[in-house]
């Protein structure tokens, strides 16, 4: 057999954000000691092993995050990278470390957030300790790079779930984000990044029918981030909601988290002063502002997404419920746990639409609302 | 004026300073009646399924104060917004949501005030905030403040001195519980579980009631760092240094929390871990109130003790 090489670094999988990780580390490291194990994609597999090695209610990121690990380590994986962050997040990888510890596996863990904030200078030095070549320019720039990429790989994305209810042929899609994914892997600088960009802009609009909007249910999705964004622990939502027929909105991107919070902080509190004072910590403000707007656009229907105890978005509920009173708007709840069954979840969602389509007819044929 | 506190989550948390600032001020204040079976069905009705059982308890309370607020004329009912302090720590997130979900569930006059040090909101800030929205003067509201601190301090000295006294002069077994006040406090949740104890001829020390967390210097309030380096939540750390410190003179460590708590799931399977050398329990208390199986648990961990001590004992006379 091939000696493996010495470093062998690995991550945890969210949606397709691999491709930008995986991007980036492969110029970060050293070629010839270390190689790169992009984890295996998540299944029900994923979920069983996590689940065994974690505590008894923590939440579902938590879990799908041990299992990426744990397959990752048994492929021979010993550098692991953990994003960290805020809420329970950010305390993740003590207990991740503590725990594949003891159940017997070497391995080096890098955290790339501090609970004090991102430093950039930190997260060099840890590269620097298993490149030593690595130099702070390159770095930087490299990692302004990554950026670019995660910034055109949401803007794609979300082009894509916005549209695929337009599509000429069922699929089509679906093969033209496959191969991009498949390009945006290896780009290696802005030019080709942005010829990928435009390319693959102009293909996604030739596949795509012209439909009057006002014809199609809307339903917009908000809730909390790992669910929202990782499509298997939110099991494929937005293209089930577009194989029914329904135009579907969601906020939550990377780039969103990374860039726009932040400022969008005040705003949000001005939009939602109607129901809440401050903040509800993680992305709970977020969920009641950006269900206010989705209302206001003329939103037929409202999807709302949390994994199992995720006080945050538990705290934003009872708000949701009483906006739902207010506005006379559907929201349905959906909570992620690894116990739920994606058969399950597609019952709920044709009921739903069901519902939001009978609704929209009476609302046109007599002009006026049904309550209760 | 008359205010109102449920008691629950954060009066445990302060149980001397809130009560004495408003009464400095010359503010009655009435407390909502002790947990009971009512208290936690009310609260279940009021709130979402997933929620912990400390804050359905504590929807609960408020529901008891918001039914006496007509026959009783209370003007308002003190839900503070707790959120981060001092050295980048926080507290658990539902703390932060507390006041704007009584706002949204409840239709009552609420009053708040604002703790957010990563906002620019100070104790004394909020304290003087809360003085001025109440009407009081700022001379008048900062000597009630600072009243209020002096005595929230000496009751917290008393507290461990009362509670170091006893662990010296006891031949009992000790036992350290791991526990948020609010729940070892509650009348429903801990008082069944302390008088169990209590019982068996067990003395019960609680970990959050510590040298560590009250001391001016840094080092020494640090040492929860044995046990995790990255943790942020105050509570926590308090229970952590309350951990360390007790280690060494105490026979068994029973930790106690309320499904599906944010903060213990991690803090606690961490401090099993890593704890190793002492025999520990760990209860999850849930809404369903058959105390059954939680009895035979806590006897069965008690005979474990004994036995071991006994062993212990043979082996030191062998020698």
């Amino acid at each position: 057999m091939q000696k493996d090489k010495k470093f062998v670094v690995s991550f945890p999988h969210i949606g397709n954000y691999y491709i930008p990780i995986y991007n980036l580390l492969k110029k970060l490291i050293d070629e010839e000691t270390t190689r790169i194990l992009i984890p295996e994609k998540m299944s029900k597999n994923t979920i069983d092993v996590g689940s065994k090695s974690s505590p008894e209610f923590i939440c579902i990121p938590f879990k799908y995050n041990m299992g990426n690990y744990i397959e990752s380590l048994n492929r021979g994986a010993n550098v692991l990278i953990q994003a960290g962050g805020g809420c329970r997040y950010g305390y993740y990888a003590e207990i991740q470390e503590q725990i594949l510890r003891d159940m017997g596996y070497k391995f080096t863990y890098i955290t790339l957030l501090d609970p004090e904030g991102i430093n950039i200078l930190n997260v060099y030095h840890k590269f620097h300790s298993i490149n030593p070549k690595l130099k702070l320019k390159d770095f930087v720039s490299y990692f302004l790079f990554t950026i670019k990429v995660i910034h055109i790989l949401d803007e794609f994305e979300t082009y894509i779930r916005e549209n695929m209810v337009f599509e000429k042929e069922k699929g089509n899609l679906e093969k033209i984000h496959q191969s991009f994914l498949e390009e945006l892997k290896n780009v290696n600088s802005y030019k080709e990044l942005y010829f990928i960009k435009n390319k693959y802009f102009k293909l996604a609009k030739s596949v795509r029918k012209e439909d009057n909007q006002e014809n199609y249910i809307k339903i917009g999705i908000v809730g909390e981030l790992y669910t929202s964004m990782e499509p298997f622990s939110s099991l494929f939502l937005e293209k089930e909601l577009a194989t029914m027929g329904c135009l579907t909105k969601r906020y939550t991107t990377v780039t969103y988290l990374l860039f726009e919070k932040g400022k969008a902080q005040n705003k949000l509190l001005n939009k939602a002063s109607k129901y809440v004072n401050y903040a509800l910590g993680a992305d709970g403000l977020e969920s009641i502002a950006h269900t206010l707007e989705l209302i206001n656009d003329g939103y037929d229907g409202i999807i709302h997404i949390k994994p199992f105890g995720c006080t945050p978005e538990i705290n934003a509920m009872p708000i949701l419920q009483k906006i739902s009173q207010d506005e006379n708007i559907p929201i349905i709840y959906f909570t992620f746990d690894s116990q739920t069954s994606e058969v399950g979840i597609k019952t709920r969602l044709e009921a739903f639409y069901d519902m939001l389509v009978m609704r929209k007819e009476n609302l046109n044929r007599n002009g006026r609302e049904i309550y209760g | 004026m008359k205010i109102g506190i449920p008691k629950a989550l954060y009066y445990y948390e302060y149980p001397i300073l809130f009560k004495s600032f408003f009464e400095a001020l010359g503010i009655e204040v009435v407390l909502s009646d002790d947990t009971n079976k009512k208290t936690l069905e009310e609260g279940i009705s009021k709130s979402i399924d997933e929620e912990c059982l400390a804050s359905k308890i504590f929807l609960g309370h408020v529901n008891n104060l918001v039914s006496r607020m007509q026959s009783e004329s209370i003007d308002y009912i003190f839900v503070p917004r707790l959120c981060t302090f001092k050295d980048k720590k926080t507290i658990c997130v539902k703390f932060y949501a507390l006041y704007d979900i009584c706002n949204n569930i409840f239709n009552a006059n609420f009053i708040t005030l604002n703790i957010d040090y990563e906002k620019g909101e100070n104790e004394l800030k909020s304290f003087m905030c809360l003085g001025k929205k109440l009407g009081k003067g700022v001379r008048e509201t900062f000597i009630a403040y600072t009243s209020a601190k002096k005595r929230q301090k000496e009751y917290e000295i008393f507290r461990l001195t009362k509670q170091m006294k006893e662990m010296r002069t006891t031949n009992n077994m000790k036992i350290l519980l791991v526990s948020h006040p609010y729940i070892y406090n509650d009348r429903y949740l801990g008082d069944t579980i302390k008088g169990y104890l209590k019982k068996l001829g067990i003395d019960v020390f609680f970990a959050d009631i510590n040298c560590s967390s009250i001391q001016r210097s840094e080092s020494k309030k640090m040492r929860y760092k044995n046990i995790s380096k990255s943790i942020y939540w105050k509570q926590s750390i308090h229970l952590l240094n309350g951990v360390e410190e007790y280690l060494r003179c105490v026979d068994g460590i029973i930790y106690l929390s309320v499904f599906p708590c944010g903060t213990d799931s991690l803090v606690n399977e961490l401090a099993i871990r890593k704890v190793k050398d002492i025999p520990s329990l760990n209860i999850i208390l849930d809404e369903e109130d058959g105390m059954a199986g939680i009895y035979t648990r806590l006897e069965s961990f008690i005979d474990i003790l004994e036995s071991k001590i006994e062993r212990s004992e043979i082996e030191y006379a062998k020698r």
